[in-house]
């Protein structure tokens, strides 16, 4: 199963912070980060169809 | 921040969650927000390049801590996939999700009741058409529940169980069934095509379900949505919601899991509007009897499989 992304993927600058390691849960395993904005976002997989792979940064929606 | 009052004539609680009003809304495909972040593109609510199921708190909630949640579950990464189409495992994978925030957001203290549901279709108010859902936590028991648990005293038990017994009996609304639920157009359908999925044995929660419960309950949803789709050969709108026992309050692990679907199309392209005996009456008069609309959406889920 290919892992979600690790935290050394995922970079302070690009305002989305794992705040958990990666935690199994029945067939699933789901990964928490924080959002810039403070939010809340969880990443959840299955099966070792993807992982996540690099954070994109961009220009934030309006 | 919302602000809640009470409907002191009908006894029932309104939510006014004014931010709401500038959400995104119906945007055009290159900026869904809820696709995948692509390198050099704009952020999404999702900041990586591929992903399976993600939840995050809605950026326009209409209940946030301390006084409620509202998160958004992305079904896929890729937009124009629906519940339907979605792989059986993905489906299955999604049952586990649904249990793992009702168990969480059932946990905080606050929140009394939690709700899993997907609107779909721009004809029930969706502003965005990647495939997703939300799950609402109420700070409070809201009335439909509240209703479902006063039909226990009424039915001398478990409400859910006491109608699938007279449904199985009875047997001309079932349109789809396994080893784990039962699918029907309810005896008293408020709407044309309404149908509740309901798991035969009496599982207050998706925490009380074993694996294969799961893997066939999602199998079943999605033979429905599958179903729904093929009845007119076009996109079925629907409001799916799940119902579960409340998490919080006196009535806390008092329910019995049921899925129940509300589409708004009585044909083709005539819609079914809630008017005056609907909304000043609460008395739903319907063009369609249950019975008729069964075998319609029992022959459109054969021809789907």
């Amino acid at each position: 199963m290919a892992p979600l992304p690790e935290d050394s993927s995922i970079s302070a600058r690009s305002g989305n912070d794992p705040v958990e390691r990666e935690q199994a849960y029945g067939p699933i395993r789901f990964r928490r980060y924080v959002k810039g904005d403070g939010r809340t976002l969880i990443l959840y997989t299955h099966g070792g169809l993807t992982d996540g792979g690099p954070v994109h940064e961009g220009p934030p929606r309006e | 921040m919302s602000e809640e009052r009470r409907d002191e004539l009908r006894d029932e609680p309104v939510v006014y969650a004014i931010h709401r009003q500038d959400r995104t809304f119906l945007p055009a495909r290159e900026h869904c927000p809820l696709c995948p972040t692509r390198p050099g593109g704009e952020q999404t609510e999702i900041p990586f390049g591929e992903f399976e199921i993600a939840v995050f708190e809605n950026r326009f909630p209409a209940f946030e801590a301390p006084r409620g949640a509202a998160e958004v579950v992305v079904y896929t990464d890729r937009h124009d996939d629906s519940f339907g189409t979605l792989e059986p495992e993905r489906a299955e994978a999604l049952m586990w999700v649904w249990r793992q925030r009702f168990q969480e957001l059932g946990a905080r203290a606050e929140v009394e009741y939690v709700m899993i549901f997907e609107n779909r279709g721009v004809e029930v108010g969706v502003t965005l058409h990647h495939p997703h859902g939300q799950i609402y936590g109420y700070p409070f028991l809201p009335p439909v529940p509240k209703l479902e648990l006063a039909a226990d005293g009424r039915l001398g038990g478990c409400a859910p169980c006491e109608l699938l017994r007279r449904e199985l009996e009875d047997g001309r609304r079932i349109v789809y069934e396994n080893d784990v639920i039962v699918a029907y157009v309810p005896y008293a359908a408020r709407w044309p095509y309404e149908a509740h999925v309901v798991l035969r044995e009496h599982r207050p929660s998706l925490l009380d379900c074993e694996a294969e419960e799961l893997r066939l309950l999602a199998a079943g949803l999605q033979a429905l949505a599958r179903g729904y789709d093929m009845l007119f050969d076009r996109p079925f709108p629907y409001v799916m919601v799940v119902h579960q026992a409340p998490t919080g309050g006196a009535a806390a692990g008092k329910g019995h899991l049921h899925v129940e679907f509300y589409p708004p199309l009585r044909t083709a392209e005539k819609l079914k509007y809630l008017a005056g005996s609907e909304q000043g009456a609460g008395t739903f008069i319907s063009d369609v009897l249950p019975e008729e609309s069964a075998a319609h959406l029992a022959e459109a889920i054969l021809r789907a499989t």
